[in-house]
């Protein structure tokens, strides 16, 4: 099956046929009602994905990080070290490029989280780069340089979470579900915390999911049993106290390269935690998107937007790795953010992707 | 052959002894056969137990019928006792028909054409009878009086202890009784003890019906009785293993006996007319004589339910309570006053007696004496101390504190306070103003011993020298520094009303604001958080307060309070000899050593409070009072469990000498504490004045002197 064939054609009609009056098309410029008083006539409306160019989705329940994630991405992506190569970011419109530097700004210098996505919003990034001299280059003889440029369009509905909730009251549920099922990669940040608390994000995973395959079943994009995307699943906010206690007391955590901790088996480790937080639906989130992508399409992750601090000289302090803080009941970062694993899920779902092309 | 033991309620079981021999009964070979009703062995033609004339006319005729008759009524007679019995196990059938053996059932349905035809089939040495069962039963079931008598001596002093040997359906237990201090009566826990009669005779392995039937004095023999299992047909297979059980739980009273203690012994017989029973009490006859016996019915409530069956069994439990709480008060209660007219060189405190000595507890509900009381207009504390005592003599040093109450009085009000006293002799308040358990707050324990060792004329004494260090939140919102500072300026204005002037008093300032968090890591920035000022008397502490000001906050679950505890361990501020206190006015916990599972960034010096608190303590002897400034409701989310634990467990081991919350406790509460901590007793929790009667007539107030109370027995409170 060549899924580069079913990628041109399978997501315009299927979009077409669930078209409500005001249902957004591929072709033609999401006219979100939030989004647009904002921008300008004649903004340059963000394409539909053509050859090269990805489009990965994002998705989570309410607070799991989405906002943030998508904050730190462009800071992560010009990591100095060049862990990632080099890449350029563009904003696709004015919107996309004004949260681009407003949260920017706000990570890095006022040391806020963003604010509760109350309206959904369509932002839309193209991100081009170059692989060469990373751990993600292809060394295969012969190639071109241009095999190891990627480019790949990173356009993401930011919808509060709770709207993957109620997708049935919800038009706006709706669009997010018909966005996911349009990209053809998803990163799904998973909030284990407050999964310990609420123990609700196994609602908010399994509506979608459904919404999702239903859709791609009349779409005819299905692959056997399986959805047809890749998937990244990132165990959000592993910077924080609760989640790094517990990854260390599993002994799930290394000293990295940079003197960071990282988890070798992020899968292992999620399925651990599964059992940790003993009552909580993780166990079933894990089972959900098993039984739903292929197990070749699965990657795990431990990620953190905004990690750890870090010492003066770099590496972090086991003693006092906490970035945040709570002051008058708003979580505050403490000093530079570093985030962690948060380009590694992008670009595990392109070279996924890439691989198959 | 393994021993029966003797269920103890304390760990350590004492050894079977190993003499069997001495104290049975007569040898086996002058008993050639067995009667042939009862199977005892016999040593006359008559035999003693069933009285059964086996020269007789019927046994010479060799009428087996009527001997056939003789026994069967022997047996159903047994049969009785057995049945109506109340099953001692708990949880076993009450259904006794059902879970009876053939044999039994037989012989109960055919009792009533037997009691109809032939009367009472108990021979004349028989014990009598169960109850209905025809014939006059003059036994005073349950009269404690005999008990109670030896009792009282125990309290009196004249002996000991008293010891209560009992024989039930389901064993033979032992309990002691003791006297405490106090002169209260009690059965001593780690004396009782308790044998199964299965574990007595390890071959009475039947179910419970039969095994009383047979406890009884039924036989069971073989046919044409056949109650399985029931080895030989006489009595040798009882009077070995109710010997041993019998010397065994006899041991220790034998052994404290030939100590010298004077042990008087109550026999329990908890199964009247029960044959091996009886049979237990005959031999406790022979080896240590009771003083005075106790009979109950087998299904006495008091045997069963016993409240404070620890896994236990502890049937005579219950009775010997009882028994204790009918003994009269041996030393007067009395209520602890202020004398009205409180005479330069009089007495402190006065003991108004309640309940004197010789009351008898009520048998149900309480009784009640009401003691009208003043506040006292001189003094100016709002918290009064209401402390009961037991009243050994009339000296101070011989009243011992039974219970305490503490009640909030406007100066110079009068109340009426109702002191109740309960059947278990416990002692509890009613007053028409709130009042409070001293022991349920920490901070609160009444000083006793300082109100009792009040030297009546106070001898001027050097005054000792007190240090106090006062560490203050000072981040946080403006409103709420406000509360924490006027709080503290009010226990300080009271010190200083205290020790209004020299240096007996020394007072130190340390405010402690918010860390930076600029860098992070271990190199610290100049900017040390902390605010010193000091030292001096508390009136100029007082004063000032108002230099300090409030800053904002850099977490919400931590502050640098770690470091004002290293300051105040560090400085030179403590004077050599001098009663030291530490008392700290906060809302949030300190920053932690490192981080852990909760969301406290850790202190950016790495201090560890609980070091620096410890040393604070053991090093330097301070006492810490903890004034908790509540934490207001955040918003957005809840505190995370990580979080909300080590705040709490963090209060609790500062306050472990004293803890107050801020809108809970008044500055005089904290104020109180650190008076006392600092050898100051002026300002103590007050004890309300009494008012004497103004009634004509005589008086119901009676004051403890010299010999009241000790000896009168007859006067009783007034009613309500
Ligand atoms: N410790 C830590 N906390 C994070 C991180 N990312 C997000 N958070 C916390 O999670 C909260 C919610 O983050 P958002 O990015 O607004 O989450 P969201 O999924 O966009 O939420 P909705 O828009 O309400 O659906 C933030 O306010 C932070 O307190 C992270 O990397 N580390
Ligand atoms: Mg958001």
């Amino acid at each position: 099956m060549s899924a580069e064939e079913q990628g041109e054609v399978r997501f315009p009609p299927e979009l077409r046929a669930t078209t409500r009056g005001e249902e957004p098309q591929a072709e033609s410029a999401p006219q979100w009602r939030e989004a647009a008083p904002d921008a300008p006539a004649g903004v340059p409306a963000p394409r539909r994905p053509t050859g090269d160019r990805v489009r990965i989705g994002l998705w989570g329940s309410p607070t799991s990080g989405k906002t943030t994630f998508l904050a730190a991405l462009r800071l992560a992506a010009q990591e100095p070290s060049g862990a990632y190569g080099r890449w350029q970011v563009v904003a696709a419109d004015d919107v996309s490029e004004a949260f681009l530097i407003q949260s920017s700004r706000e990570l890095t210098i006022d040391r806020r989280f963003p604010v509760a996505t109350r309206e959904s919003g369509l932002l839309s990034w193209l991100f081009r780069g170059d692989l060469t001299g990373t751990r993600y280059a292809r060394k295969r003889f012969g190639r071109s340089r241009r095999a190891n440029q990627l480019e790949f369009e990173f356009s993401v509905l930011d919808a509060p979470g709770g709207h993957y909730e109620d997708l049935y009251q919800n038009v706006d549920g709706d669009r997010a579900t018909a966005h996911l099922a349009a990209s053809t990669g998803l990163v799904y940040l998973f909030d284990p915390m407050r999964e310990a608390v609420d123990g609700d994000s196994f609602a908010y995973l399994n509506g979608t999911l459904a919404r999702l395959t239903r859709r791609c079943m009349a779409a005819g994009a299905l692959d056997g049993p399986y959805l047809p995307h890749h998937i990244a699943v990132c165990v959000t906010k592993f910077d924080d106290p609760e989640v790094f206690e517990r990854a260390r007391r599993g002994n799930w955590t290394e000293l990295g390269p940079q003197g960071t901790p990282v988890v070798p088996d992020p899968e292992g480790f999620f399925d651990w935690l599964a059992q940790d937080l003993h009552g909580s639906t993780m166990e079933l989130i894990g089972r959900a998107i098993r039984s739903s992508f292929h197990p070749s399409r699965i990657h795990f992750f431990a990620t953190s937007a905004i990690g750890f601090s870090t010492r003066p000289g770099g590496g972090v302090d086991l003693g006092r790795f906490g970035n945040v803080h709570q002051v008058g009941g708003e979580p505050q970062i403490l000093g530079a953010i570093n985030p962690h694993n948060v380009m590694d899920p992008v670009i595990a779902l392109l070279l996924g992707i890439k691989k198959r092309w | 052959m393994t021993r029966p033991q003797w269920g103890q309620s304390d760990r350590t079981r004492r050894l079977a002894g190993e003499d069997d021999a001495g104290h049975g009964s007569p040898g086996p070979e002058d008993a050639p056969e067995p009667c042939p009703v009862c199977r005892t062995r016999r040593t006359a033609p008559r035999c003693p137990v069933c009285g059964w004339d086996g020269d007789g006319h019927n046994a010479a005729g060799g009428d087996r019928g009527q001997e056939h008759t003789a026994a069967w009524r022997w047996d159903l007679r047994a049969a009785l006792l057995a049945t109506r019995a109340h099953s001692p196990e708990r949880g076993a059938a009450a259904t006794p028909e059902g879970t009876l053996h053939p044999r039994l059932r037989t012989l109960l349905r055919r009792s009533h054409s037997v009691e109809d035809g032939h009367g009472d089939p108990s021979g004349p040495e028989s014990p009598a009878a169960p109850a209905g069962d025809g014939g006059a039963d003059t036994t005073p079931y349950g009269d404690l009086s005999g008990a109670v008598s030896l009792l009282t001596a125990l309290a009196a002093g004249e002996v000991d202890a008293v010891c209560f040997f009992g024989v039930s359906p389901a064993g033979l237990a032992m309990e002691e009784v003791g006297r405490d201090d106090r002169g209260a009566l009690g059965p001593r826990d780690d004396r009782a003890a308790f044998l199964d009669w299965r574990q007595a005779v390890p071959w009475l392995r039947h179910p419970a019906p039969e095994r009383q039937f047979l406890l009884a004095g039924g036989i069971g023999a073989d046919a044409p009785y056949g109650v399985r299992g029931v080895p030989g047909t006489s009595d040798t297979a009882w009077e070995t293993p109710v010997r041993h059980a019998v010397h065994e739980g006899l041991q220790g009273l034998l052994a404290a006996r030939e100590h010298g203690r004077d042990i008087p012994l109550v026999a329990v017989d908890a199964a009247p007319g029960w044959r091996w029973p009886r049979h237990a009490l005959t031999l406790l006859d022979r080896c240590a004589p009771p003083s005075a016996t106790l009979t109950l019915r087998p299904g006495d409530p008091r045997l069963h339910d016993d409240p404070r069956l620890h896994g236990d069994r502890r049937p005579l439990a219950g009775v010997v309570t009882a028994a204790c709480r009918r003994v009269p008060l041996r030393y007067g209660y009395a209520l602890l006053t202020r004398p009205p007219d409180q005479a330069a060189e009089g007495p402190a405190a006065r003991a108004r007696l309640l309940f004197p000595c010789g009351t008898r507890l009520p048998d149900s509900g309480e009784l009640p004496v009401k003691v009208p009381l003043l506040a006292s207009p001189d003094q100016d504390a709002t918290l009064f101390a209401l402390p009961v005592v037991v009243a050994r003599g009339p000296h101070p040093r011989r009243w011992s504190v039974l219970r305490t109450a503490q009640t909030r009085l406007e100066p110079g009000r009068r109340t009426t306070v109702t002191v109740l006293l309960d059947a278990s002799g416990a002692v509890r308040f009613e007053g028409p103003e709130p009042l409070a358990d001293p022991g349920a707050d920490v901070a609160f324990h009444f000083d006793e011993r300082a109100l009792l060792e009040q030297s009546p004329a106070p001898i001027p004494r050097p005054e000792p020298l007190s240090d106090l260090m006062v560490l203050l939140e000072l981040g946080g919102e403006a409103d709420d520094f406000a509360r924490r500072t006027g709080f503290l300026q009010a226990v300080l204005n009271r010190l200083a009303a205290v020790w209004p002037h020299g240096d007996a008093l020394r007072v130190g300032l340390i405010g402690y604001a918010d860390h930076a968090f600029r860098t992070v890591g271990r190199n610290r920035t100049g900017e040390a958080p902390l605010l010193f000022w000091g030292s001096g008397t508390a009136r100029e502490a007082a004063h000032a307060l108002p230099g300090f000001s409030h800053c904002g906050v850099a977490d919400d679950f931590g502050a640098p309070m770690e470091e004002a505890l290293q300051a105040a361990g560090s400085t030179g501020y403590w004077r050599t000899g001098s009663r030291r206190a530490l008392l700290v006015v906060g809302r949030r916990p300190p920053h932690p050593p490192r981080q852990g599972r909760d969301q406290t960034l850790p202190c950016p010096a790495g201090l560890d409070w609980e070091a620096h608190l410890h040393h604070l303590r053991q090093r330097l002897g301070l006492r810490v009072i903890a004034v908790r400034d509540p934490l207001p409701g955040l918003p957005g989310r809840p505190v995370r469990p990580p979080t909300g634990e080590r705040i709490e467990r963090f209060w609790e081991e500062l306050g472990r000498q004293g803890r107050f919350t801020l809108d809970r406790h008044t500055p005089d509460d904290v104020a109180v504490c650190f008076t006392r901590s600092a050898g100051r007793r002026s300002a103590a929790a007050g004890l309300m004045t009494d008012v004497p009667d103004e009634e004509p007539g005589p008086s119901h107030t009676r004051y403890l002197t010299i010999d009241h109370g000790l000896t009168g027995g007859t006067a009783q409170p007034e009613g309500r």
